[in-house]
């Protein structure tokens, strides 16, 4: 069963559109909450007046700042991004519920706004939130920055000697946009109050209890006031792991008695969404003439939004052996929504200058990027830039059995052609999860767990009870908990969730299998090491005609001291091991109007084992698409006065399947030492090495190095325009 | 979306007749413009007046004395794969598939997509080069109108209160004639043109342009004739040069504005770059002979 292709369980109610979703819940007697957001990126709120909408008839409730002084739900006296909350309406029906908001009459005064990171640091800089705190430090200039939360500085060696004695040195500034996950789902939740003065929240999120502490955590409520019950998900990859619209449900439902249902529309995702945050960067790398890194230095400025997040600086050193390091990192509060996860946090933003970088050095000093790669990574023995060990030379084999499966070298390219490598590192998380086996006596198996399932977890789950047990997959059910029926478990983020669960579904069934074999062994009359367990029935080895059906054992446990047969494991944290993305792509550039046609997607990836390799492709392709477009159309337009200049999927534009090649998915298996089976996590890699392989892709079919991400068809030419003049 | 009533008039008449009867309805034909923005409110009717279910509606016809016929109930996928319109009408055949997606076009009408009067219309400038009229009914009777004068801005079309388009046609174009459209976008599919240029020549035996239009569309507020480019077209050989005068010109008499999509100096090296690549591919068409043009896949 464990290693597999299995189809997703739930795939034909998926793509049937049978799985009911968080805006699929339709509670008796709901209200139609709907929220009033900020059309200023920076404003000063002077007068709220909501008295018309609250007159308007099926408007049940309208709530401000001033209506909760002890919450922040809603935007008192400052905005601070477009798209912030300032009120919410409950209504009868959700276009009453518009209609009120339309009658909320909210009297601005507007503040200049903060939106390139680099100017908002600057010491004449308008502050971005008002008096909001900023790091004690002076630029150059010896003036202070404006606006910093975050200051990194890290330094190994000498660095002006090793580029001194450097025989090619390149150095570009790079910037990459506000990405937004562009989950297919917009999110939804339903709050319905409870006659014992709980509220239970149906939501869609990545994890029921961290959802659930956030909503108690706005309402100022106890925790376990709070039940948070998970709908399928449509598409998180990072963003769902907090809340969008699930506190004002619950205030909402909270204040009228009545259950409420709040839908966000795509407008309200793409401006009070929680998009991965952009970065400006300048970098330079140095090399001797041999193909040895000698050095790096540079800046990373991190686009933080109104949290003013920050990314560190490590991850522009990534994989590679630079003795001599000089990294500044900032992290600068813009008036921009609260930046968050897109798959591997931080990691595709870096990998642009990091591996455009090497691409850049590799063509300088003449050696191709492929070999002089493989004179720099870190391997077997190193340490990834997170401290974790490297026990194998992963990077190294996926790294070379990508370039293979490309024709790395080998392929004859035509007139404005070109490919492109990059690599990425990421180490994935685990744990607290948990996983309860019951076997019912036919012989099935329902598997319960908290773990939400967002990319197959669950039929992964099942695959790993199913080959413990001796059971075709189709013999387990698996349910998800909510936070009323299983222990606290984290979030299905950081590529945990198989890594994770996985290890408590395969401890749980072992625990079950062990109440197996030892009912069996009685049963049979043999010891219970000779028996093996295989097509829902256990056999003693060597002996095929003596065995016993698993429903029969089942059945007589019911009945046992011992009782039913079950297995549970909770799970704590283990460690984990880095892995490895690689990408090469193939492109053609039209150098008339710019377009970029992508002809081949190669992704690799070291997995340790694929569970189920058809949910690994899944992985790896969604997450070179999404990382590819990132290099070449996606992203955040924000125009001078801090709005989203194209906050709706016309004009942000991510591919089409008419756009995206057959993508060639290379898995490579090279067990790691934990994980079940050997896996690694595999949801966050694939997104990190597409950008800058077609970045690279582009640079050899045209000579360009375009390093302000997306690579839109204006600045490719642009830029050909530039090489032209020279 | 705010409730509306909805009416799918028989007959011409009793269209009007609803529409004189609901100042605020709108016309719906396909509604892949008309329901995005009700859904935003952008639009908030109290009534739809369907049209597709209007006498003749959905029918594509052509006859070569009369020329094409697009009925008001007419999809662009309709048009994008008739025979005749991909073989007489190439540029109109290949603005009409470039429309969103296989589901839109199902859905969206060539009519629609001209009332809705969208400087960046990818059906306008083919059916302007091509010489199109729409056919116009109303409470004083009927009249008719060159798809070129019809649209007057962003949005905007002449047609006056309970007025509807009853449907547009296209005359059939003189012998050796040929046609193309092309727009830029940043992706394949499920976009809207940046610039878009349509083109339609007609050739002398001996390869002499004896009469070119040029249609640039969204770099103005309407799709725009390039008038001049196309005077230094006629009684030409249509040489790699003259083709490349032709579309600096054309640059010159584009006046596209820079919003998020693009710059308006890029829209104007577009205009260039597609004009001169749309010129060639038009003669092309005219050189191949009718029954000897392939039906796109």
């Amino acid at each position: 069963m464990v290693g597999q292709r299995t189809p997703r369980l739930n795939g034909p109610d998926i793509v049937t559109g049978l799985i009911p979703y968080a805006d699929d819940v339709h509670l008796p007697g709901t209200l139609y909450g709907s929220i009033l957001r900020s059309p200023h990126a920076h404003a000063r709120i002077k007068n709220i007046d909501v008295s018309k909408a609250r007159k308007l008839a099926g408007v049940i409730d309208v709530v401000t700042a001033a209506d909760i002084p002890n919450l922040s739900l809603f935007a008192a006296h400052e905005v601070c991004y477009e798209g912030e909350k300032v009120a919410a309406v409950a209504a009868i029906d959700p276009d009453i519920a518009e209609d009120a908001l339309e009658l909320i009459r909210v009297e601005y005064e507007v503040l200049p706004a903060v939106s390139d990171p680099v100017v908002g640091m600057a010491a004449d800089a308008p502050e971005s939130r008002l008096g909001a705190p900023c790091e004690d430090l002076k630029g150059p200039d010896g003036r202070p920055y404006r606006n910093l939360t975050a200051h990194h500085l890290r330094e190994d060696g000498d660095v002006d000697k090793a580029f001194a004695e450097s025989d090619a040195i390149v150095e570009f500034e790079y910037s990459t946009p506000f990405w937004h996950q562009t989950y297919m789902e917009p999110n939804a939740a339903s709050a319905r109050p409870e006659a014992d003065g709980r509220i239970t929240v149906w939501t869609s999120g990545q994890g029921s209890f961290s959802l659930r502490d956030a909503i108690a955590g706005a309402l100022k409520i106890p925790k376990n006031k709070v039940r948070v019950v998970m709908a399928e998900m449509g598409g998180g990859f990072g963003a769902k792991n907090g809340i969008f619209i699930e506190a004002e449900a619950a205030l909402l439902a909270q204040r009228t008695g009545k259950p409420v249902k709040i839908t966000m529309n795509r407008e309200e995702e793409f401006r009070a969404g929680r998009p991965a945050p952009g970065c400006w960067v300048r970098l330079k790398t140095g090399a001797k003439k041999d193909g040895t890194l000698t050095a790096v230095e540079g800046t990373i400025v991190w686009d933080g939004g109104i949290s003013g997040r920050d990314g560190g600086v490590n991850r522009l050193l990534g994989l590679y052996k630079i003795p001599n390091v000089r990294l500044e990192g900032f992290a600068v509060r813009t008036n921009k929504p609260s930046p968050g996860a897109f798959r591997a946090p931080g990691a595709p933003q870096t990998a642009l200058p990091r591996e455009s970088n090497i691409d850049a050095l590799a063509k300088k000093l003449g050696i191709d990027p492929v070999a002089f790669r493989l004179m720099n990574i870190t391997g077997k023995g190193d340490y990834s830039p997170s401290g974790a060990p490297i026990p194998l030379d992963w990077l190294r084999d996926i790294l070379l059995k990508t370039a293979d499966a490309a024709r790395w070298g080998k392929r004859r390219l035509k007139p404005n052609q070109g490919m492109g490598i990059a690599c990425g590192e990421w180490t994935n998380g685990s744990g607290p999860t948990n996983a309860f086996v019951t076997m019912a006596d036919d012989g099935t198996v329902t598997l319960l767990t908290g773990q939400v399932d967002i990319t197959g977890v669950h039929t992964v789950m099942a695959q790993i009870v199913a080959e413990e047990l001796g059971l075709p997959v189709g013999k387990v059910r698996v349910r998800l908990g909510d936070t009323d029926s299983v222990p606290y478990t984290s979030l299905s983020a950081g590529s945990k969730s198989a890594y994770s669960a996985g290890t408590a579904a395969k401890h749980a069934a072992e625990e079950a299998r062990k109440r197996i074999l030892k009912l069996a062994a009685v049963h049979l009359k043999v010891s219970e090491s000779d028996l093996v367990l295989s097509d829902e029935r256990v056999l003693v080895s060597g002996t095929p005609s003596k065995s016993v059906a698993l429903a029969e054992l089942a059945k007589a446990a019911v009945n046992s001291n011992e009782g039913p047969i079950c297995g549970a494991w909770i799970l704590g944290r283990i460690p984990a091991f880095p892995s490895y993305a690689v990408n090469v792509a193939v492109v053609e550039v039209d150098p008339g109007t710019g377009q970029i046609k992508l002809i081949d997607l190669i992704a690799g990836q070291d997995v340790g084992k694929a569970l189920n390799p058809m949910l690994v492709e899944g992985q790896i392709e969604g997450g070179a698409v999404q990382a590819v477009a990132y290099g070449w159309m996606e992203g955040y337009v924000y125009r001078d006065n801090g709005k989203v200049g194209n906050p709706n999927l016309l004009d942000y534009a991510i591919p089409t399947a008419m756009d995206i090649p057959n993508i060639t998915s290379v898995i490579l298996e090279e067990a790691s030492p934990l994980g079940p089976y050997g896996a690694k996590g595999v949801g966050e890699p694939p997104i990190i090495p597409g950008a800058a392989a077609i970045v690279n892709a582009v640079h050899d079919a045209i000579g360009v190095r375009v390093t302000n991400i997306p690579m839109t068809p204006e600045r490719i030419v642009a830029a050909l325009r530039e090489k032209k003049e020279g | 979306m705010k409730t509306f009533d909805y009416f799918a008039p028989a007959t011409i008449k009793e269209a009007i007749a609803i529409l004189k009867a609901r100042p605020n309805a709108k016309v719906l034909a396909g509604g892949t413009d008309s329901l995005v923005r009700m859904k935003a409110r952008l639009w908030t009717p109290d009534a739809l007046v369907d049209i597709r279910n209007l006498p003749g509606a959905k029918e594509l016809g052509f006859r070569v004395k009369s020329g094409l016929t697009i009925g008001p109930g007419v999809t662009m996928q309709q048009a994008s794969l008739s025979a005749v319109v991909q073989q007489r009408f190439a540029a109109l055949a290949q603005g009409a598939a470039f429309v969103g997606s296989i589901q839109i076009r199902n859905l969206a009408t060539v009519v629609g997509n001209v009332c809705n009067a969208a400087p960046s219309a990818d059906s306008a400038p083919p059916l302007i080069a091509l010489g199109a009229q729409v056919h116009i009914s109303g409470p004083k009777g009927s009249r008719t109108l060159l798809v070129e004068k019809f649209m007057v801005g962003p949005g905007k079309t002449s047609l006056a209160k309970g007025e509807l388009v009853t449907g547009i046609t296209v005359p059939t174009p003189a012998a050796r004639t040929g046609s193309a459209y092309v727009r830029h976008t940043p992706r394949q599919a499920m976009d809207i043109a940046v610039v878009g240029v349509a083109v339609a020549v007609t050739l002398s035996a001996a390869g002499v342009c004896r009469d070119a239009k040029i249609v640039l569309g969204a770099v103005a507020p309407t799709p725009l004739r390039a008038r001049s480019a196309e005077a230094i077209l006629n009684g030409t050989k249509l040489t790699p040069e003259i083709i490349l005068a032709a579309a600096e010109v054309a640059v010159a008499e584009a006046r596209p504005i820079s919003d998020v999509r693009a710059s308006a100096e890029f829209r104007s090296q577009m205009v260039r770059v597609l004009t001169e690549r749309m010129i060639v591919a038009a003669c092309e068409d005219a050189k191949t002979p009718i029954n000897a043009k392939r039906r796109a896949a």
